[in-house]
């Protein structure tokens, strides 16, 4: 019981952070499937420009997300340079082009920051928690708002 | 394994029995009756009722038990089983099959008081009933099941228990005889408990091939006596040894697991040798219940040990054996194991991922250095031939010929001409198309829906057409192939057509389309799909049973399909739907047009051309055609169309690949170049992003790449202005909904 509990808590808190454009974000870990390195993706016709495509994940199609095109900055020329994290929300899995991943963040609550009222719609549509570190601050994306919104044009 | 999960096997078994029987019905409607599929047809009815006796499934054994009895007479007597006869049992079979689902899922008692009437008064069975069992149930209709022990009781009280010991010497089977045969036989007398005795198989090294050593000890509980149960033995009498003793009728009947047992083996019996499921679940009950003595060769024994006895026996090399078996598999056409189709597309996927594995591997020993007569290379190209031959076997499972719910049609087709007493033949074309398992669920209940209509509103009486000039039968074309990538179902019948001016006016009285719309012969005809439709006057007792044609539409749609009719007055309607193909396996053309590989499926493709500066004409500021044989068609660049590069202005020397759409609608697509033709494995877009426009869905080539296929049928209505037209139609369909 105090095994699970321990476990429970620390995964909660368990971030895995990376680099776009030299910016520090970081996504819950429990999303993350695997990481793996850049190989080409099918660009797909008609479709929002931070989605760069479609790769091959064992057998299965993968939508690729520029991230740094999604938050608004400026468009990714993805290379060996990039690194591609597969995440898993609700019954999609599709994957995030970041520059690398730089560690696992095991962090307090008392770290955890709720997003200053700020005047970016980035900011308020993708931002859930800003982590406060001894030496750095690392934004926490909420990646249910990074990929492409289909329900609405469904219904 | 507990009795729940035996109970899963019954109705697995059951489904596939019931399927064998409409095969069955489908070859006798075809090819006229014959005895082997009158046999066929029994063994299966018998295998249910036995095995439902064990469960005590008392509804279930009742009905199956006066059916098996009205199929006995047309077995004895071939010449019994006229039309009507027939058809009651095709209707009966149905009535089964309700039974068998009502039993699965506990629901409500099918009411079979009728039809059982009726096959009593048709095969004049009100006499012939001897199973105390049965008639009770039938005339009390009691709904509480009837439990096993009772049951048994019932059994035993009344018939005689035999043991038989059956002992067959090797001149059995030099003179051609089956045990099978005979033990079959005796299974078709009573409820058998078959025990194998094999004590005297000698070690594989001294075994001879020519001679026997398998024994039976069979329990036979019957109502028949010594003298028939002794002719079943008639022709094998100098060619074993035989001991038929009449046992004491057992009062307590022996504990329930036994039963299950005895009635599973039953359920055996009645099957083809080599079906090894049911055999193994026996097994496994049979170590459960922890059940001494002979158990470990129950069944699976004399089901292996029966066929080929003396093969097996002398330790055929296990190919070989496999060899017969594949010959017994031939005999039974619809052997099915099933399976998950999760499990299915998993492997279809790590299979991708193996090929794709190979081909890396196989780049790398040329990169390495092997020449390419090396035996590395060498065992790569094996090992490369392998593979593909594993990765279309693995292809093939998903997808499967729509020939089985085509052939459930056809019984359909019989059920609603005798109600109707109109007649009508149905054509099956393209019975053999491929298409996903899904897709093939998905079709049979709006299928069964269309054929209904077709003979209920489509079809004119026998006289009706006679006076029209047609022939008294109906035509009812059923049909499927693929086009454009997608798989093309049409049912057509040479009716009456739909009259529109009945639709017209119901439409306007339901409030569906007001008075003064300007609606098109074609807008009439899609209103019997719009919901709340239905021409309740017309509406027989049949179409009560079944669904509307909106529901027939929705159910098409969810399989990501459309469906369109055409009708002409007085010569009868068409009703087409066009279907993806997920999953399934396509024939693509590849191509590259901005530096990207596409697929095109091949059946679009009517030809490919690389055109000369003479052929492209300019129409307009923006447009080119082609000039194509006296035809313009419109050109299409690929590139542009998708939003990959700008339009080109100069395409003279271009490559195009002329294709058609469902609609009869022309294009040429302009492409960079043709890379070849192959198979590819359809992966769907949509679950993991959505569906992309003109993209059909998307593959894995040989490099592990993803390759877009394109939907030409988009890419056309895109294009032409024909396109805008029926979007509006579309819309004003949808508004109209």
């Amino acid at each position: 019981m105090t095994d699970t509990d321990f476990q429970k808590s620390s995964a909660d808190n368990e971030f895995i952070a990376f680099l776009v454009n030299e910016h520090e974000f970081c996504v819950d870990i429990q999303y993350v499937r695997e990481i793996r390195g850049w190989s080409h993706a099918t660009p797909l016709p008609h479709s929002p420009d931070y989605v760069i495509g479609v790769m091959n994940l064992r057998g299965a199609i993968l939508p690729i997300i520029d991230l740094s095109a999604r938050l608004g900055m400026s468009a990714s020329d993805p290379g060996k340079n990039h690194v591609i994290m597969v995440a898993q929300v609700g019954e999609k899995t599709f994957g995030i082009l970041v520059n690398s991943v730089s560690d696992i963040v095991q962090v307090d609550s008392e770290q955890l920051r709720s997003v200053p009222e700020l005047n970016s719609a980035v900011v308020k549509d993708f931002f859930r928690n800003i982590i406060v570190m001894e030496d750095r601050i690392v934004s926490e994306i909420v990646l249910e708002s990074i990929i492409p919104e289909f329900e609405a044009e469904a219904a | 394994m507990n009795l729940d999960e035996i109970k899963d096997t019954f109705f697995t078994e059951c489904a596939e029995q019931l399927a064998e029987v409409e095969s069955a019905f489908c070859v006798v409607q075809i090819d006229g009756l014959d005895i082997e599929n009158v046999n066929a047809i029994f063994r299966a009815v018998h295998s249910i009722k036995g095995g439902a006796g064990a469960f005590g499934f008392s509804d279930l054994v009742s009905f199956s038990h006066v059916v098996e009895n009205a199929l006995d007479i047309v077995r004895n007597d071939i010449s019994q089983g006229t039309d009507d006869r027939l058809n009651l049992l095709a209707r009966s079979m149905d009535v089964l099959s309700d039974i068998v689902d009502a039993t699965r899922e506990d629901g409500e008692k099918v009411d079979d008081a009728e039809i059982t009437a009726e096959l009593k008064a048709m095969f004049n069975l009100g006499g012939e009933d001897g199973q105390p069992e049965s008639t009770a149930v039938e005339i009390d209709y009691d709904p509480v099941p009837i439990s096993l022990t009772d049951l048994d009781l019932g059994d035993t009280s009344s018939g005689n228990v035999f043991e038989i010991v059956f002992e067959p010497k090797s001149s059995l089977y030099e003179n051609g005889h089956d045990p099978q045969r005979i033990l079959r036989h005796l299974g078709e007398l009573g409820t058998c408990t078959t025990v194998v005795d094999d004590s005297k198989v000698p070690a594989l090294d001294t075994l001879s091939p020519d001679e026997a050593f398998l024994g039976w000890t069979i329990k036979l509980d019957t109502e028949s006596s010594e003298e028939d149960v002794r002719e079943a033995f008639d022709w094998v009498e100098g060619d074993c040894t035989l001991s038929i003793k009449l046992e004491q009728p057992e009062i307590d009947g022996g504990g329930d697991i036994d039963d299950i047992l005895s009635g599973l083996e039953d359920f055996d019996l009645g099957e083809d040798p080599d079906e090894a499921a049911p055999a193994e679940s026996n097994d496994a009950s049979v170590e459960d219940a922890g059940a001494g003595g002979k158990a470990d060769v129950t069944v699976e024994a004399v089901v292996e040990a029966v066929p080929d006895e003396k093969q097996n026996a002398a330790g055929k090399p296990p190919a070989a054996a496999n060899k017969d078996q594949q010959a017994a598999a031939a005999k039974k056409s619809n052997q099915t194991i099933r399976v998950e189709s999760q499990k299915v597309d998993r492997l279809i996927n790590l299979m991708g991922e193996l090929v794709i594995n190979q081909a890396m591997v196989s780049e790398q020993v040329t990169q390495d250095g092997f020449s390419s007569s090396s035996p590395t290379a060498l065992l790569m190209v094996e090992f490369q031939n392998l593979t593909r031959e594993v990765q279309e076997s693995v292809m093939a499972i998903r997808a499967q010929p729509v020939k089985p719910v085509f052939m459930r049609m056809s019984r359909i087709l019989r059920e609603v001409c005798s109600v109707t007493g109109k007649k009508a033949a149905l054509v099956l074309e393209g019975e053999n198309t491929e298409v996903d398992t899904t897709v093939i669920e998905g079709l049979t209940d709006p299928l069964t829906h269309m054929i209904r209509n077709s003979i209920d509103h489509g079809i004119e009486s026998p006289e009706d057409r006679v006076a029209a000039g047609k022939p008294e039968t109906g035509t009812i074309k059923l049909s499927a192939l693929h086009s454009s990538g997608r798989i093309v179902i049409n049912v057509e019948d040479d009716g009456a057509g739909i009259n529109r001016e009945r639709v017209l006016q119901m439409g306007i009285e339901k409030g569906i389309v007001s008075e003064n719309a300007d609606l098109s012969d074609n807008d009439i005809d899609s209103l019997i799909m719009a919901p709340g439709f239905s021409t309740a006057e017309a509406v027989t007792d049949l179409s009560g049973r079944g669904v509307g044609m909106d529901v027939v539409r929705q159910s098409i749609q969810s399989l990501g399909g459309r469906i369109s009719i055409s009708s002409k007055p007085g010569q009868g309607s068409q009703f087409s739907m066009s279907m993806p193909l997920t999953l399934a396996i396509l024939d693509g053309m590849v191509v590259r047009a901005a530096g990207q590989v596409f697929v095109i499926p091949v059946s679009a493709v009517l030809e490919t051309f690389n055109m000369k500066p003479g052929d492209v004409h300019k129409i307009g500021n923006d447009d080119q055609v082609l000039k194509l044989r006296g035809n313009l068609v419109p050109i299409i660049q690929v590139g542009h169309q998708l939003g990959f590069c700008g339009k080109q202005d100069d395409n003279s020397g271009g490559t195009v690949l002329v294709v058609e759409a469902g609609n009869n609608a022309m294009a040429a697509l302009l492409v960079d170049s043709i890379d070849g033709q192959r198979q590819v494995v359809i992966k769907s877009l949509e679950s993991n992003y959505d569906r992309v426009p003109c993209i059909a869905a998307a593959t894995i080539m040989g490099n592990g790449q993803i390759a877009l296929i394109l939907d030409v049928e988009e890419i056309i209505a895109r294009q032409s202005r024909a396109a805008a037209e029926s979007n509006s139609n579309i819309l004003k369909m949808e508004m109209i909904a």
